[in-house]
């Protein structure tokens, strides 16, 4: 985990019309990165003109569903919270702790791969979509990781012509899991032996699928 | 100057026909365990799944072939493996039908009567075909 700080000053805050400025990092936006920790420390006594912009940003903030985390902070001390998103800020001098994205899961880093590489019309020679839903493929991903290492390390992702990202744990023809991520659908065929079947769920469903991959792994 | 004759082919697909399926991605077929995935029989937005008829055709045709379809396409060929019509007839409903139109291959065929609800699962027990034949030939 990198830490680094990266301090803002931005443009005169004593005219009336208020600034505001959108936060990134060497010109990546903020959610770029693994939940950047903005400290506001105001430096410099505040007029009331910018202690009262200052709770306005607050108050936007915890209005926003985004934001992961809502802690509200507040002049005088230094307090720090979550922003997932650019987020527009009025004040004098901002102090930016940002964590470098600790590196994706190695499973993470397929899945962006074979998405980003996959997006060519007809990749399969027959006609294929280009990969889609890369969002609900994380985060199928991460609901795995979530359960249990081992569950990532021996799966394989394979694009499939209809766009989906299929997650497969593969023993023998008797015995693997195929689950297609499609929009917010779980597509499954799976055979352990005499017991197969097929079908699909919604994530919500996804635990009894992977209570199916633990049998397989 | 000897010109081959090109056989002629039976428009109904006979059932001991081997079909040959041309795969133009890696990601379909694992070369180091010899082994078809089921998205190389998954079908098109159409339903269907395009074979080559291999009848009397040796592994030179075979090759030619592959490589006249890859001309018509912007990736190039990886692999091919082999089933037999009467094993995939076999399966849940699927029929193999030949098609030429729109300037195919002459032996060019489909197969076709996929069910949307079982797709996946009938892709798998095509591949698991195409593994177990161990026909798989990679370029």
């Amino acid at each position: 985990m990198i830490e680094q700080s990266v301090s803002v000053a931005h443009r005169n805050f004593l005219s009336v019309k208020p600034h505001s400025v959108a936060f990134s990092i060497n010109g990546y936006p903020l959610y770029q990165y693994e939940k950047p920790i903005l400290n506001l420390a105001i430096q410099s006594s505040p007029s009331e003109y910018l202690l009262q912009k200052y709770k306005d940003f607050i108050k936007i903030l915890s209005s926003d569903q985004s934001i992961s985390s809502k802690i509200i902070p507040f002049y005088p001390s230094e307090e720090e919270f979550f922003a997932e998103k650019e987020c527009n800020l009025l004040s004098d001098r901002v102090h930016i702790s940002y964590r470098e994205k600790e590196p994706l899961t190695e499973l993470e880093n397929r899945i962006y791969n074979i998405y980003n590489e996959y997006q060519e019309k007809n990749w399969d020679g027959y006609g294929a979509e280009p990969m889609q839903y890369l969002n609900q493929s994380l985060q199928f991903a991460k609901a795995l990781f979530a359960e249990s290492r081992i569950l990532i390390e021996s799966v394989e992702v394979i694009p499939e012509n209809d766009g989906c990202l299929c997650f497969e744990w593969f023993k023998s023809n008797s015995k693997f899991i195929n689950i297609s991520v499609k929009d917010d659908k779980l597509i499954y065929t799976y055979k352990f032996g005499d017991d197969k079947s097929c079908g699909e769920t919604t994530f919500p469903g996804k635990h009894m699928l992977i209570e199916q991959v633990k049998k397989i792994v | 100057m000897i010109f081959k004759k090109k056989m002629k082919l039976n428009p109904r697909i006979e059932d001991n026909e081997p079909l040959a399926r041309y795969l133009f991605s890696e990601k379909h077929f694992s070369k180091e365990k010899q082994r078809v995935k089921r998205q190389a029989f998954m079908p098109t937005k159409e339903n269907k799944v395009s074979v080559i008829r291999h009848k009397d055709c040796p592994e030179d045709c075979a090759l030619k072939i592959g490589k006249k379809l890859e001309d018509t396409r912007t990736t190039s060929l990886k692999a091919f493996c082999s089933i037999l019509t009467k094993d995939v007839r076999a399966i849940n409903n699927l029929n193999v039908v030949s098609d030429t139109s729109n300037y195919q291959h002459r032996r060019h065929a489909n197969i076709i009567g996929f069910s949307e609800a079982k797709m996946r699962a009938i892709a798998d027990d095509l591949a698991e075909l195409a593994s177990e034949n161990k026909s798989l030939v990679v370029f």
